[in-house]
């Protein structure tokens, strides 16, 4: 009696359900199934996509900041221009010594811009000569050889580094006796005495026996 | 491994299947909605028997409830969200009811402007002759129901089909737990009625 009110109130009758489950034998057909799995697979590809396009957008970003903040940690610090040229002479000199070293080590493809191959050719047959040779050679690679040490500077390394600046000196590597004369000169001419007596003691302590023009020996250290 | 139906006579073979069964039709359809179509079949699986068969019972006949059928998936799989109000098996059922009742609106206007002459309506009692033909309590119990009044017929599939509770069914098609607690008693009443040598 319990049961049967229980069954009102759920509005359930099981004998009658239990017929009605034995009749369930009816299926939508395999075609039909066919037609509506399709157009789920379809959908289903569009929702992908959907997700795919802010998804690679966002790990595009991600990946471009880490780049860049990784490439911010790797640049190396110079050393401020200012900083060494109020430093004292001998203690200058010992930075340099050092920074020289590790200038040559970081190889300068950064620094140095990249030369006609025709002239790189002869830059580099310039480094291997001696200086004597040195002289000697302008004529034979068919570039103007003027009496001034100015203009036997090496076409390849006139066309990378200005002369004039004073940031390019401070990280200029290991470099030919004529050129750093000329620059040296060029220093003096521009009333950058400071700098060309500081320059012209690097010089000497590189090349102890290297002539030196007499404009340039007042720059030289006394005895 | 293929993935036929159980009891299904055809040859349909899905896809391969992950194992989603344990997960809730609600979380299938959110996975679908995020482009994994096998969530989708799982979920097809549960429901393609019953929305069937709750559609043939209550359409005119089968060619309409295979139209109804698939348009109810194709709104379903159309969804722009995966989650509505309330389940999905909710959902997917009020979705086809509102397809019927659509269906049902055009069927009549087309009827109204087409026939000036209304002839007679179909009686829906069969003859006694038609009646002793019928001995299959099965076969008896379908025909029952297709005589039953649109709403007590509609309250009794919706409550056999669907598993929802009273409560669930009359938020579905808004009206009162009482009046779809009415609905059903009257049906039922009528169908032990007629089945009564069967029970």
């Amino acid at each position: 009696m319990t049961e049967e009110r229980h069954n009102r109130d759920s509005g359930q009758d099981p004998e009658i359900t239990k017929l009605y489950r034995a009749t369930r034998s009816e299926e939508p057909s395999a075609e039909l199934d066919t037609r509506i799995l399709e157009q789920a697979r379809i959908t289903a590809r569009h929702h992908r996509r959907r997700w795919l396009v802010p998804l690679s957008s966002a790990a595009v970003i991600l990946l471009g900041l880490t780049l860049t903040l990784q490439l911010m940690e790797q640049e190396p610090t110079l050393p401020d221009i200012d900083d060494y040229l109020s430093e004292e002479p001998s203690k200058s000199e010992a930075v340099e010594a050092a920074t020289g070293e590790k200038k040559q080590k970081a190889a300068s493809p950064v620094l140095q811009a990249p030369a006609r191959p025709e002239l790189e050719k002869d830059s580099l047959r310039s480094r291997e000569m001696a200086p004597a040779e040195y002289d000697a050679a302008p004529a034979a690679s068919g570039i103007s050889a003027p009496g001034s040490m100015m203009q036997d500077v090496p076409p390849a390394k006139l066309m990378s580094e200005p002369v004039s600046s004073q940031a390019d000196e401070t990280i200029r590597p290991y470099e030919e006796p004529e050129a750093w004369l000329a620059r040296i000169s060029a220093l003096y001419e521009q009333g950058e005495t400071r700098t060309a007596i500081e320059e012209m003691a690097s010089f000497r302590q590189h090349y102890p026996d290297h002539p030196v023009p007499d404009t340039l020996k007042k720059l030289l250290p006394g005895p | 491994m293929g993935n036929g139906w159980p009891g299904n006579g055809s040859s349909v073979t899905l896809y391969p299947m992950k194992d989603l069964s344990a997960l809730t039709d609600e979380q299938l359809f959110k996975r679908f909605h995020r482009g994994d179509a096998q969530a989708f079949e799982t979920l097809y699986t549960r429901y393609r028997k019953s929305l069937y068969i709750y559609l043939l019972r209550s359409s005119p006949g089968p060619a309409e409830a295979e139209d109804l059928y698939q348009e109810t998936w194709s709104r379903i799989i159309r969804s722009p969200t995966p989650a509505g109000d309330g389940p999905f098996k909710a959902l997917i059922f009020r979705i086809a009811r509102n397809l019927q009742i659509d269906g049902y609106r055009r069927r009549t206007l087309h009827l109204v402007s087409d026939n000036e002459n209304t002839t007679e309506p179909e009686s829906l009692d069969p003859d006694p002759e038609d009646r002793s033909i019928i001995d299959d309590c099965g076969e008896l119990l379908k025909t029952e129901l297709g005589q039953l009044p649109e709403e007590q017929r509609e309250a009794f599939l919706l409550k056999e089909e669907t598993g929802l509770t009273l409560e669930q069914i009359a938020e579905m098609i808004n009206v009162g737990r009482e009046t779809i607690k009415s609905r059903l008693r009257y049906a039922l009443k009528r169908l032990r009625r007629a089945l009564e040598d069967c029970l």
